[in-house]
């Protein structure tokens, strides 16, 4: 029989008192060194193109040096900085039956997954990424494209945030998920997890805060 | 001929369709040519028309033949076959591709009849499966019989599946096994709910007049003179002599001959307009019917070919009711149902009155949200804060005018008197324009709830009501600015399968207590498809 209580919006859990499990301490390093190879090629290219093509064509333009020079720099500098302040921002909590993200420093923004509708979840790790530790996971929900990034966990925090999803998925999977890709991910890894569902959240906070 | 058209009571074996396919891979043929380079092709044949007359009486009926026989290709390496689990399709000329499509995973089985199809008692089925850049498969010119077939069998796969909507499949489905009729024409689709008299389908027409009203009417008050832009049209294509703008002669510029002109150039604008519209609106919607199947609607329509779109009510993620400007002369609304699929297959009910769309809502939506409305003009909506206009206006008005004024500063070299009037006056039509189009989109934008779902309005000149049930979101977002975060306000934004809808600037504590209660109905209801 389907029952259908009604709920008081004050007894729903808010958001208000989340403890916010910041990413891990190296991504804001692995961002700035990857904003310090862009710099260098970007920096490099113009270069070449200011010895090597810019005399030719100074006179009709004699404002592009300077404004170039000026934006390239200010680019860099920003792409430079700005990972120090945005990523101690951004942070997720999983919670039993959801995930949410936060991110932003101005135009701030908190997303959340609920485990029933996620339909496949994906890691990746750019070779960057493994230098510093890290992996990126990908949670998709059906006909949102290209799905929701979270960049920067470390690479087993990653991995079991995908198992401890995964199992989520499996969980509902039984009426929701029709998803074969989805259901056959856990099966290698669902005995160490089955009833370490509750610690998971707390474990994934201390792999991220050595 | 006649021997290897889909005789339907052989599933197994890889088949060709009928050879009245041809017709068409002929069209989709040169659909794909349009689709990479529409504009290539028009400039090519305009090229061709104007200047290179002499060799189009060769290359014009060898682009024709190229296309025919690689249509025949086409036709040759198409072939399907229909397993018990699943579709099979194998196509392709130079690039192959095998489509595997499982039964159980087929969100809907759509039919089109082209003319030819009609006249010969074919269909053309189209298969669609879920979420976004599916792979959807197309099988032309097959007998009306096989689409039911087909859908019997993915009902029968559902129902057989992991599936808990599955008994509400079957009851619009498989739970009256249709016999393969031999008469094509009218299968049976279920009731009748609605059919559109021709009336109706030139008020449709009509609406092309409300889209086009916002450029219309500025190109017609920006060209000094229309004749001026006939005339030059017509020397740019070698059929008129060239002529300069000051060359018009001066015959009729007496003023009030002058506006005649104007005005009849105008109306004779409008109606090509018009009738461009009704011409559109009779091919597409002629004969439009809409059916309800227990849970199943379909539409029927078409003058020249006829398209079938079926939706299963549990599949519906969202109901929107739109109303442009000719509509709302007529006080009508045009209806799109969006299903889990691709956008082509979404159901849409062209032209329909008030009570119907009410009517409609509370049939999609089940027993719940019953609270919600469609209806622009209900008075139950709720508009959203004031702190809205301001933002729209510093996002449409303030950065336009600083980059021009940093723009010019740049190629003026220094600030100047003449760099400050004109960024002044750009910036004072900024202002105006921005401010203006501002406070007409607050004017609409709101939003209604009830405990099943949400309907959210918007638009600028149209407005339209979007409609759908909580426990369909797939992901809840909630944005602040940092104006909205000074004044309490937040952007609430819900992902659908498909779309995402945004009620912007509500109070931060009612979009944070939404999101929880979305929260807990998407967790306690798992359906969503």
């Amino acid at each position: 029989m389907f029952v259908n209580p009604e709920v008081p919006l004050d007894s729903l859990p808010g958001t208000e008192t989340l403890e916010w499990t910041p990413l891990h301490p190296r991504f804001a390093r692995r961002l700035q060194v990857a904003a310090l190879i862009r710099a260098v090629l970007i920096g490099g290219g113009w270069g070449a193109f200011h010895l090597r093509v810019l005399p030719f064509i100074a006179e009709r333009l004699p404002w592009l040096p300077v404004f170039a020079w000026t934006i390239i720099g200010a680019f860099c500098l920003w792409s430079l900085a700005w990972p120090a302040v945005a990523v101690p921002r951004r942070g997720y909590v999983v919670r039993e039956k959801d995930l949410l993200f936060r991110s932003g420093v101005l135009w701030r923004s908190v997303k959340a997954f609920p485990f029933n509708r996620v339909q496949h979840t994906r890691i990746d790790s750019t070779p960057l990424d493994r230098r510093f530790g890290l992996a990126s996971l990908s949670l998709f929900p059906a006909g949102a494209g290209a799905g929701h990034r979270i960049r920067g966990l470390g690479q087993q925090t990653a991995e079991r945030l995908r198992v401890y999803i995964s199992e989520r998925i499996e969980a509902d999977g039984v009426s929701g998920s029709r998803d074969t890709d989805a259901a056959t991910a856990p099966a290698a890894n669902s005995e160490a997890n089955s009833e370490a569902n509750s610690e998971n959240s707390s474990d994934a906070a201390g792999d991220s805060g050595r | 001929m006649t021997a290897n058209l889909a005789n339907t009571s052989d599933f197994h074996r890889w088949r060709r369709t009928s050879p009245f396919a041809i017709v068409f891979f002929v069209r989709g043929t040169i659909r794909q040519i349009r689709a990479y380079g529409q504009l290539l092709v028009t400039l090519g044949l305009a090229f061709l028309i104007v200047r290179a007359r002499e060799l189009a009486g060769e290359l014009i009926p060898a682009a024709i033949l190229l296309i025919i026989v690689v249509a025949v290709l086409r036709y040759w390496f198409f072939r399907f076959r229909v397993t018990g689990d699943r579709i099979l399709i194998r196509q392709g000329i130079l690039k192959k591709t095998s489509l595997d499509l499982p039964l159980d995973r087929i969100q809907a089985v759509n039919v089109q009849r082209s003319l030819t199809d009609r006249l010969l008692g074919l269909v053309t089925v189209s298969v669609d499966t879920a979420g976004s850049g599916a792979v959807e498969a197309v099988i032309p010119s097959v007998k009306a019989a096989f689409a039911d077939r087909i859908r019997e069998r993915v009902a029968a796969a559902r129902r057989e599946g992991p599936g808990s909507d599955a008994d509400v499949l079957s009851r619009g489905h498989a739970g009256e096994p249709r016999d393969a009729k031999t008469d094509d024409e009218t299968p049976s689709a279920g009731e009748v709910m609605m059919k559109l008299p021709p009336g109706d389908i030139v008020r449709i027409g009509l609406r092309l007049l409300g889209d086009s009203s916002y450029w219309v009417l500025p190109v017609f008050l920006l060209a000094r003179d229309p004749r001026d832009l006939l005339r030059y049209l017509a020397g740019q294509f070698g059929f008129l002599e060239p002529i300069g703008r000051d060359e018009v002669p001066q015959d009729l510029v007496s003023n009030f001959a002058e506006l005649i002109f104007r005005a009849g150039f105008l109306a004779a604008l409008v109606a090509l307009i018009a009738a461009l519209g009704i011409y559109g609106a009779f091919k597409t919607w002629y004969g439009f019917r809409l059916y309800r199947d227990g849970a199943v609607y379909r539409t029927r329509a078409g003058l020249f070919t006829q398209r079938e779109v079926v939706v299963q009510s549990v599949k519906v993620q969202q109901a929107t009711l739109s109303q442009n400007l000719m509509d709302r002369c007529f006080r009508r609304f045009r209806l799109t149902v969006q299903p889990v699929s691709d956008d082509d297959e979404v159901l849409v009910v062209p032209l329909l009155g008030a009570r119907m769309a009410e009517v409609l809502r509370a049939e999609l939506f089940g027993r719940e949200a019953g609270g919600l409305t469609l209806l622009p003009q209900s008075r139950r909506i709720v508009r959203v804060s004031v702190y809205f206009i301001g933002a729209a206006m510093a996002k449409m008005a303030v950065f336009p005018a600083l980059a021009l004024a940093a723009l010019i500063l740049l190629i003026a070299g220094e600030p100047n008197w003449a760099w400050a009037q004109i960024s002044l006056v750009f910036a004072g039509i900024c202002f105006a324009v921005g401010g203006v189009v501002a406070v007409q989109r607050w004017r609409r934008l709101g939003y209604v709830h009830d405990d099943d779902g949400i309907a959210v309005r918007s638009g600028f000149v149209a407005r339209k009501v979007e409609a759908f049930l909580f426990r369909k979101v797939q992901c809840v977002t909630v944005n602040r600015s940092p104006m909205q975060r000074l004044k309490g306000l937040a952007t609430l934004e819900m992902h659908l399968a498909g779309e995402s809808v945004a009620v912007p600037y509500i109070d931060h504590r009612v979009a944070s207590r939404l999101r929880d209660y979305i929260l807990y109905k998407v967790e306690s209801n798992a359906r969503w498809h």
